[in-house]
Parts: C-alpha cells; sequence; structure tokens
C-alpha cells in the first residue's frame, strides 16, 4: 500500500500541501499574484495548499494504493485509508487558518472542497479535474473586501446550516463509495 | 464540423466559459453597467478563468485525435482539412460566446443611467481572437503530450501566461487590459489593438502549421514560433490599450452656479448645480466665497474644479449630495491637493469638518466631525472655525486654517 501511495501522484501533492500548509501558518497569507486583477482576491499561500490537498484528496481515491486496497484488502483497510486522506486535509485546512477554523466552516470547506473532488473522482476523472479547476476559479472569482460567496467553498463563511448539512452528506457519501464499492478499474 | 459539434465537450466547456463570464460580470452588482467598455474590459477580466478552460477542452480534442483521427492522416491536406473543421466546430460557439458577451454588456449599458456610448469593437476582437490562439495552442498541446495530463498542462500554461501577463513579468499580447474601474475618457488605441491582433493570428497560424506539415519541415517553423514570440515580448511590454481624450465636447448647465459635463450627464450636471447652489449659499452665510463653475471630473481633469458626477467604482451609484459637497468645499484647483507631498492632517481635518458642517445645514441633522466640535466649542466658537477652516480651503492656503485642527 504504502509502495502504491509513494508510486502515484498524490503523495507529492500531499507534500506540497502540508509544505504549503506549513508556510501558510509561518509566513500568514501574503498575495502571492491576482489573476483577476488588483480588485479580485488574489492567490494565497493557503489557498494553493488547501487547492493541493483537495485535488490530492481527489486523487488519492483513484491511486495505485487505492486500487490495491480495492482489488486485495477489506472494507476496514478503505476506511482507514479514507479516514488517513481526510484527515491530513483537514490538517491542512486548520493549519492554513492558524488552528483557528470555525467547524462549521471547516466541514463546508471539507464537504465542497474534498468530498466532492473526491465523489467526482470515483465517477469520472474528467469530472474531477474539471472541478479541481472550478475550485481555483471560484476562490480568485470573489471581490476583494467583500465576503466570499456561497460558490467558492475554500473561502467562503457560512451562515446558514443547509449548506454545512449538505457538505457534511457529500464527505459522507464519498467515503460510503468508497469504502463500500471499490474501484478496480485503471486508476490515473 | 457537424459531428464535432453534436459532441458533448464543446457545449460543456462554452457552458463553463458562458457562466464564468456571466458571474464575472454580475460581481459587485455589475458596477459597471451604463460604461459599456468598461463591461467589454470586465469580459477581458474573465480571460483568467475562460481561457484556461478553453485551452484544457481543445488538449482533450487533441489527445483524442492524436490517438485516434490523425494516426490515419500523419501530414498534409487532409490533416489541414480535419483541424479546420475541428477548429471550426469550436470557433463557432466560442465567437458566438465573446460576441453576446459584449452585445450584452453595450445592450444593459444603453438602457442605464447615466449610460456614454464608449464601446468599440476591438476588445471584442482580441478576445474572441485570444480565444481562438488559446484553443490552438492547446489542441497542439494535447497532439503533443499524448495525454489527459496534456489539458492540466494547457489550463495551466495558459493561467500562467495570463498571470504573468498581467503582473507585467512577461509580455504577450495575449492579456487584456481589464479594467476596474469606470474607462470614461477612456479611447481605444486601434494601433495597438491591431498590433495584438496580427502577433496572435501570426502565432497561431504557425502552431497551426506545426502540426500539419511533416517533421523535417517543422525546424524552420519552430524558429519562426520562438520569433514571434520573443517579438510580442518587445513589443508589448506595457499595456498601450487605451489613451484619455475626452471624445464629446461638454454642455454647460445656466447660472448661477454653471456645472459642465458631456450631454449623456446633463441630467445629473443640473442636479450638481442645484446641489452646489444650495453648498455656496451656506458658505455665502458664512462670509466665504466658492466657485461659481465647476466641469463634471474625468480622467485628466483632476487639477480643476471638478464635481464628482459618477462614482468611478460604481457606474450607476446615484449622485449624492455629500459628493458635491465635498466637491464645492474644498475646490480641486488647490494645488495642495494634487502637489507631491500630501497635505498635513489639519487639512482634511478642515475639509471633513466644512462638509459636516454644511450637510448639518442642508439636512438639519448634525453629522460628525462639527457635531463632536459643537460640543466641545460651542455654537459661536464652532462657527468661527468653520469659517477659518472653509476660507482656508477656498483660498488654498494652509496658513489659514486653525492652529488647533492640528492636535485634532
Amino acid at each position: 500500500m504504502i509502495r502504491g501511495w509513494l508510486a502515484d501522484h498524490d503523495w507529492r501533492l500531499a507534500l506540497l500541501s502540508t509544505g504549503l500548509a506549513g508556510l501558510a501558518f509561518v509566513t500568514g497569507q501574503p498575495v502571492l499574484a491576482s489573476p483577476l486583477g488588483e480588485s479580485y482576491q488574489g492567490i494565497t499561500v493557503g489557498l494553493l495548499a488547501m487547492l493541493c490537498s483537495c485535488v490530492g484528496f481527489a486523487l488519492s481515491l483513484r491511486s495505485r494504493a487505492a486500487a490495491a486496497l480495492g482489488v486485495r484488502s477489506g472494507a476496514r483497510y478503505r476506511l482507514l485509508w479514507f479516514v488517513i486522506q481526510l484527515l491530513l486535509v483537514v490538517a491542512v485546512a486548520e493549519s492554513v487558518s492558524g488552528f483557528a477554523l470555525a467547524p462549521r466552516r471547516l466541514v463546508f470547506v471539507i464537504g465542497w472542497g474534498a468530498g466532492l473532488s473526491g465523489l467526482l473522482a470515483l465517477v469520472s476523472e474528467g469530472g474531477s479535474t474539471l472541478y479541481g479547476f472550478l475550485l481555483f476559479a471560484t476562490c480568485v472569482l470573489s471581490p476583494r473586501g467583500e465576503p466570499a460567496r456561497w460558490w467558492a467553498p475554500l473561502a467562503h463563511a457560512p451562515v446558514g446550516d443547509a449548506g454545512v448539512v449538505a457538505a457534511a452528506i457529500v464527505v459522507l457519501a464519498c467515503g460510503v463509495l468508497y469504502v463500500a464499492n471499490p474501484t478496480r478499474r485503471a486508476p490515473f | 464540423m457537424r459531428a464535432q459539434l453534436r459532441g458533448r465537450l464543446v457545449w460543456l466547456v462554452t457552458g463553463l466559459m458562458l457562466a464564468a463570464m456571466a458571474t464575472t460580470l454580475s460581481l459587485r452588482d455589475a458596477d459597471w453597467m451604463g460604461d459599456a467598455l468598461w463591461g467589454q474590459e470586465t469580459i477581458g477580466v474573465a480571460q483568467v478563468l475562460v481561457l484556461p478552460l478553453l485551452a484544457g477542452g481543445a488538449a482533450v480534442v487533441g489527445w483524442r485525435d492524436v490517438g485516434g483521427i490523425l494516426t490515419l492522416i500523419p501530414a498534409g491536406r487532409q490533416r489541414w482539412r480535419h483541424f479546420w473543421a475541428t477548429f471550426g466546430a469550436w470557433a463557432i460557439p466560442v465567437v458566438a460566446l465573446y460576441a453576446v458577451g459584449n452585445l450584452f454588456v453595450i445592450v444593459a449599458s444603453w438602457w442605464s443611467e447615466p449610460s456614454i456610448p464608449n464601446a468599440t469593437p476591438w476588445p471584442a476582437i482580441t478576445q474572441t481572437a485570444g480565444a481562438l490562439l488559446v484553443f490552438v495552442v492547446g489542441y497542439a498541446l494535447g497532439v503533443v503530450l499524448r495525454s489527459w495530463l496534456g489539458s492540466v498542462v494547457a489550463a495551466l500554461l495558459t493561467a500562467a501566461v495570463l498571470i504573468l501577463d498581467r503582473m507585467g513579468a512577461i509580455s504577450t499580447g495575449l492579456a487584456e487590459y481589464a479594467a476596474s474601474g469606470t474607462m470614461l475618457g477612456a479611447v481605444a488605441n486601434p494601433a495597438y489593438f491591431g498590433m495584438r491582433l496580427v502577433w496572435m493570428v501570426f502565432v497561431g497560424a504557425l502552431i497551426v502549421a506545426l502540426l500539419v506539415t511533416v517533421p523535417r519541415r517543422r525546424t524552420g517553423l519552430l524558429v519562426a514560433l520562438g520569433a514571434a514570440l520573443v517579438a510580442g515580448q518587445l513589443t508589448f511590454p506595457t499595456d498601450d490599450s487605451y489613451g484619455i481624450r475626452p471624445k464629446r465636447a461638454d454642455t454647460c448647465t445656466a447660472t448661477p452656479v454653471v456645472v459642465c459635463a458631456p450631454p449623456e450627464f446633463r441630467d445629473r450636471a443640473v442636479r450638481a448645480a442645484e446641489m452646489a447652489g444650495q453648498t455656496g449659499a451656506v458658505l455665502r452665510a458664512l462670509g466665504v466665497s466658492s466657485p461659481s463653475r465647476f466641469v463634471m471630473w474625468q480622467p485628466g481633469r483632476d487639477h480643476l474644479d471638478n464635481l464628482r458626477l459618477v462614482d468611478p467604482g460604481t457606474f450607476r451609484a446615484p449622485l449624492t449630495l455629500q459628493t458635491v459637497v465635498a466637491g464645492v468645499v474644498a475646490p480641486l484647483s488647490c494645488g495642495l491637493w494634487s502637489g507631491p507631498e500630501p497635505p498635513p492632517y489639519s487639512w482634511f481635518y478642515s475639509k471633513a469638518l466644512v462638509e459636516s458642517f454644511v450637510m448639518s445645514q442642508l439636512t438639519a441633522r448634525i453629522t460628525e466631525p462639527y457635531g463632536r466640535l459643537l460640543t466641545a466649542k460651542g455654537a459661536e466658537q464652532s462657527r468661527a472655525l468653520v469659517t477659518q477652516a472653509a476660507t482656508a480651503l477656498q483660498e488654498c492656503d494652509l496658513a489659514k486654517v486653525p492652529p488647533s485642527f492640528s492636535n485634532q
């Protein structure tokens, strides 16, 4: 399993995201570039860390390691794999926010960021790639000085419960689909 | 071409491009509305989202083709015909998308108040040409990389080029001007837009030629492509898309206070003249005279006595009394406002104080900081201080600001 993980793409993304998260924790949130201009949100180290982490999570569910678990191991190991990958995303999200992320925002970020891209990865790799791009797009599409909208999950602070509950359901659905219905298709 | 148009990918990608464009236009309550050129350049803002998506989609097409039909037609006329059909199938919705986007901002601005007729075909032409060039680049990357990874590489490369271009690190001619405020007074520079268009067509043609020719003939084309990229770097180091040239002569309102503005702002000028008259009357009651002639603020008129009849950040925001009062109590022809060194804090405090005094008189509601001064010093002394501050502002004389204002 470890060899499978190391032989695949996702460990590099996981390593990159944790490195970036550490950097974001130490340096704060310096803006690296403003793709849409100065009046829109820029790309920060923390945002890059979250994007890498979410995409890495999606890839990890389709990695050779995950495929090996699907063929040889029981559901318990797949659940363990899923939880470890999810915890990695949680750790990145927490470090990016200086370990001060509100629980509902954490669930929202994990659900609509990692959960949905993971779910899409299990169903269609093209859909997952596209969603990764859209995640990036939604982050930089928020005007500077205004709170991020609901469609920018990595930056949005939810007020109501509906989006948070739906995000939790997405994560659960992703977990159930992965654990109960292991993929035997060729990995990425 | 018809078979390609029946595919899902082209409609999925252009649908997402439309969604990204529409979202960008709708942000901040569509603050460009009324200023059609600003709207057109807001479509340019969406380039960083729209073009990587197109590049990714094109790379998928290239990847499919290189493992499919292109294996049967290694080079030559048939390959050219196939590419042309594919390009045509994608060009139709892409051209339609930009045409609809640009027409939408023009029509929406037409119905807005205020509205300025400053739309130009140039941004629409270069935006469309840029999108078609990106399609060609994405397709070529898909063909070269022969993998789904080509879509990621094409999207990231396009995003990186656009971001670095906007940051000024590189200059390719692909990135649009992308305005973040009003384009009032801005006039397109056809020579610059034309050069960008020629450059994009040239680079696109070279890449297409590389795709359809046999490998032994590609060296010369690669050299030409490299030369074109270098030429782009040298030709577009600064964005000269627009110059500031007021196109339309002002019309002026009648006395006692004259406000001159382009004809589209006639209604606002009349209302502003009325408000400026009321402000002048309050100042006269203090024994201070104020200017009786103003022009509407436009880029390049910062040194004249001007009134902001429109908010440069939200074009269709209503004209407010406070904006006019601010322009009358502190005439902008005073060199202190535009000098190399900013004036001291007491100067800004004087302006805020006189402004709040006039607003209090006109709206019968005490506003700050005049309210605080009134509480601290009493009515008579406050009035004397406001008079001194108003005189200093009107005469552009820093020495006449009450010395006690330095401690505020």
